[in-house]
């Protein structure tokens, strides 16, 4: 994509940043002048040279930048680690410097009126030798600290933004601001000289820094509104993680793939949705690991591949627990139809594992993918940040057209809702509960499919054992009520009687209605024992 | 003394990081010296590139 489809629209210079070009719904306004304002370390002079590599490394576009700040050495070095060979790029033609730093062993003494013509003869003259289509220039602040008379400055860049302009480039402004929400820049011209205006943020959430995007203004062009969270990725530089513009395109697929078990299958309707994503919620040892690892095993039987990412037990974990219960890790690995990435939730940010997250499913393209557990991510930032997070990966996952099934641990062993579920239950298409029952003196494991979208499921708690075979569903818990709350009570089989014959009567026809009615009558044996 | 129009050969004012013009660079006898702005007054620009002490500089150790 190059111009926008739009003819009275003002045409947009695709990035080459293709994140970025989604937000900004095809590019930057061409042939104009951005301005990107930013707190200290906010990624400005990252994301001005980043225009100027994906000019030359997507379309051929050579760039030229400006500094004020930085010496043109320093920046060389720093961009290093983002694989931008910025030599290489000066010996073929492709990109050069500017370097309008200030030369500290050199002493100025400025005796009377002057403009910066120097400067811009400097900035044409590189942008003719190379035939140049951006330039960046950073940062503006930095040029009022070199001279007295502010006045000239401004004047100045005023000049030289509209030269840019007949020079027929597109170009990115940086500029300094104090405060995150205040005013969009330190001299208060910044945001004048340029048409487009954009915000880069960096914010303290929760003691993890987050970082957005927001395109303030566009004159004459759309964009998409609001902030957006972006990464900075070493070999790569910003990445911006376009949520809202993330659309609901879901095919909803009919077609029903295997749990891994057919007992789950059965309650589930007839298995999971193709493209669904599926939350198992449970205490401690309920049994959600399990559950994860026969549905690995389910799809590598149908010769599926499967993505595990486990964040809270080590892959040696993971695969001893799966030999346990008659599951071969080992072999689906070696067969290509299995890969478990296990890390520590803390390695990164949410924003940064979603992104990992998405470039490992590219590369694997597996048909199946589990996170084990959703809970042990939350702890890494802000709930809103969390919420985003698995938004992100469940559209991710519809988008692709294939099955998520995402683990989450109840704080209390017996019954209640994990945090996790409260922040994502209405993004899941289907719900699990494991639960813990406490009958006789002995601890019994219960599960139950709370929701499925689309579909007719099983509303009985039904029992479940687990063994060298992995679980077994055994029949539902018909005389006792309570369970999912934590709070079991056991309804003596004439009370349930009793209850039943009422509904019955009240009813009438007792066959049709058994499930519903079981329910029911253990819910009337709660109150009397209550 | 050499004059260069930054517009005619910017791969002069380029090796020599110039930003205003005008610019007067001062190279012999060191330290070496810039003065930007405009050059009609002489004192001015004698002063800033330290070819003359001011006045009062020159009137202190007398008084």
């Amino acid at each position: 994509m190059t111009d926008s489809t739009e003819a009275v629209a003002v045409p947009k210079l695709s990035t080459g940043i293709a994140s970025f070009d989604v937000i900004a719904k095809g590019g930057l306004p061409r042939n104009r002048t951005t301005l990107i304002s930013g707190t200290a370390g906010s990624g400005k002079t990252i994301l001005a040279m980043q225009f100027l590599a994906a000019g030359i490394r997507e379309s051929g576009e050579s760039g030229v930048f400006v500094t004020f700040e930085e010496t043109a050495e320093d920046i060389r070095k720093n961009m290093w680690s983002f694989g931008w060979d910025l030599d290489q790029w000066e010996r073929d033609g492709k990109f050069a410097f500017v370097d309008a730093s200030p030369d500290p062993s050199v002493e100025t003494v400025e005796i009377g009126p002057f403009d910066l013509g120097g400067l811009l003869a400097r900035v044409q003259h590189a942008v003719k030798r190379l035939g140049a289509k951006r330039v960046s220039v950073d940062s503006l602040g930095a040029i009022f600290s070199q001279f007295s008379d502010q006045s000239v400055v401004r004047r100045e860049l005023a000049r030289i933004a509209f030269a840019l302009k007949s020079m027929h480039v597109t170009a990115l402004l940086t500029a300094e601001r104090a405060e995150e929400y205040g005013p969009i820049a330190r001299f208060g011209v910044e945001e004048f000289i340029a048409d487009n205006v954009m915000v880069l943020r960096n914010v303290l959430d929760v003691e993890v820094r987050r970082r957005t995007i927001e395109i303030l203004k566009f004159r004459g062009a759309d964009h998409q509104k609001g902030e957006f969270p972006f990464v900075i990725a070493e070999g790569k530089g910003l990445a911006v993680i376009p949520l809202t513009a993330i659309r609901l395109r879901q095919h909803s697929s009919s077609v029903r793939i295997s749990s891994g078990n057919a007992d789950l299958d059965g309650m589930c309707g007839g298995g999971f949705f193709r493209d669904s994503v599926i939350l198992i919620s449970g205490a401690t040892g309920t049994g959600k690991t399990l559950t994860v690892t026969q549905f690995m095993q389910g799809g590598a039987a149908q010769g599926e591949r499967g993505l595990l990412l486990g964040f809270e037990e080590s892959r040696e974990q993971l695969f001893r627990n799966a030999t346990g219960w008659g599951a071969d890790f080992e072999g689906m690995e070696r067969d290509g139809h299995l890969k478990v990435v296990c890390d520590y939730p803390e390695v990164m940010g949410l924003e940064e594992w979603l992104l990992r997250i998405q470039e490992t499913v590219r590369e694997f393209k597996p048909k199946r993918v589990a996170i084990d557990s959703l809970s042990a991510l939350e702890r890494v930032g802000s709930i809103k940040t969390f919420r985003e997070f698995v938004i992100g990966v469940t559209s991710f996952i519809k988008e692709q057209e294939i099955t998520g099934l995402f683990t989450a641990t109840t704080t209390s062993l017996m019954g209640g809702t994990s945090i996790t579920e409260t922040h994502i239950s209405t993004l899941t298409d289907s719900i699990i509960l494991l639960r813990y029952v406490e009958m006789f003196g002995e601890m019994k494991r219960g599960i139950t499919v709370l929701k499925m979208r689309g579909s007719e499921h099983d509303r009985g708690i039904r029992e479940f054992k687990i063994d060298r075979d992995g679980m077994h569903l055994g029949r539902r818990f018909r005389n006792v009520t309570g369970v999912l709350s934590g709070a079991p009570v056991h309804v003596s089989p004439a009370d349930l009687e009793r209850a039943w014959g009422q509904y019955d009567a009240e009813l009438g026809d007792r066959s049709s209605a058994a499930p519903r009615g079981a329910r029911q009558g253990e819910r009337r044996g709660s109150g009397r024992h209550g | 003394m050499e004059i260069i129009d930054v517009l005619e050969q910017p791969e002069i004012a380029e090796t020599h990081r110039i930003l205003a013009t005008p610019t007067l660079i001062k190279e012999l006898p060191p330290p070496l010296r810039r003065v930007i702005g405009d050059l009609s007054d002489k004192e001015k620009v004698l002063l800033g590139l330290e070819l003359r002490k001011s006045n009062e500089e020159r009137g202190k150790p007398a008084s």
